[in-house]
């Protein structure tokens, strides 16, 4: 789940450790989405597109990674565009990203839960288009966080806010927003998950 | 208006709310996350055969999130957001562990079983 750090030192190894920990929770919410999406296929079409699936997202897990580790990795691409003058804005991206990177999978995987039960409840192996609902998923919280990121730095060079505390506690309202995002989700899983049980265990 | 409702965030929200509202969420998703993960597990544990090996794994799975539950209320401890996010990584380690596990040793029984399922409900009158 999301996390709420922020104000430990900026030194580069807590950075890491947060970063370290940010991509273990994205990668823990992968795996569950990558196990629901294998489950929904191989219940609605017959078959599941395992190495399709699991190839698909192992390039987005590494793309988390990319970003989140610019710095090491010596390819500052998101890092050079977010330093803007005297204010590098790149270490609050990154957590912002990976917040939403574990809601968007976490959402996901809630849809998936979903269609799942609907399937077991109505009895149909019947295959339904899923790509425009999950596109129109990530679209919400890719738009949200791009919305976000570029808001937030407009809002603090229009300003002329300070780095180290307005522009800081900005960053981590979105943070602290997205923990209480994440709860209705986690609500409705489980929702679904007991009627689910309820059913196949009856 | 969201570059005032940014800049109403940044002169207004402080040490205080930022805590209270980790702590509120935190303890929270930790109990959305544990029943959620509860839940799978039995459902998973629908599809295997009851062989006592995999009752006891079953058990230990339980009780480890039992005890999870148990030390949730931790997180309202902390007295600053670095310390409670030590609390809560080591309070979500231990069930996302248990979830990766339950999902890696019961997807595929659970697809037969759901498979079993939904022919059967399929073809009942």
């Amino acid at each position: 789940m999301p996390w709420g750090m922020g104000d430990l030192d900026s030194s580069e190894t807590l950075f890491l450790a947060e970063k370290l920990m940010g991509l273990f929770w994205v990668l823990v919410q992968q795996v569950c989405f990558c196990g629901s999406k294998i489950l929904y296929e191989s219940l609605s079409r017959g078959s599941a597109r395992v190495k399709r699936i699991l190839f698909f997202q192992c390039a987005i897990f590494i793309a988390f990674c990319a970003v989140s580790f610019e710095w090491e990795l010596g390819v500052p691409f998101l890092s050079f565009a977010l330093c803007i003058g005297e204010r590098d804005f790149y270490p609050w991206a990154v957590r912002v990203i990976l917040c939403s990177g574990m809601i968007l999978f976490d959402a996901l995987l809630t849809l998936y839960i979903y269609r799942i039960y609907r399937l077991c409840r109505d009895g149909e192996r019947s295959f339904r288009p899923v790509f425009l609902w999950d596109f129109f998923v990530f679209f919400c919280i890719a738009a949200l966080c791009v919305g976000f990121i570029a808001q937030s730095v407009s809002t603090t060079l229009v300003h002329d806010l300070d780095m180290d505390l307005e522009f800081t506690w900005l960053a981590r309202a979105f943070v602290s927003f997205s923990n209480f995002f994440y709860v209705p989700l986690e609500a409705c899983a489980a929702a679904v998950l007991f009627r689910a049980w309820r059913l196949i265990g009856a | 208006m969201f570059d005032a409702i940014c800049l109403w965030l940044a002169q207004n929200y402080n040490a205080e709310l930022h805590l209270s509202g980790l702590k509120l969420a935190g303890v929270m998703c930790s109990y959305a996350d544990i029943a959620a993960i509860a839940l799978f597990a039995k459902i998973c544990a629908l599809s295997r055969s009851a062989s006592p090996k995999q009752d006891r794994a079953a058990v230990v799975i339980y009780r480890m999130l039992a005890l999870c539950a148990l030390i949730t209320p931790g997180l309202f401890l902390p007295q600053s957001s670095a310390t409670f996010f030590a609390v809560q990584f080591m309070v979500l380690l231990l069930p996302y562990c248990i979830l990766m596990y339950v999902v890696a040793t019961g997807i595929r029984p659970l697809i037969k079983t759901l498979e079993k399922y939904i022919k059967e409900r399929g073809s009942a009158p």
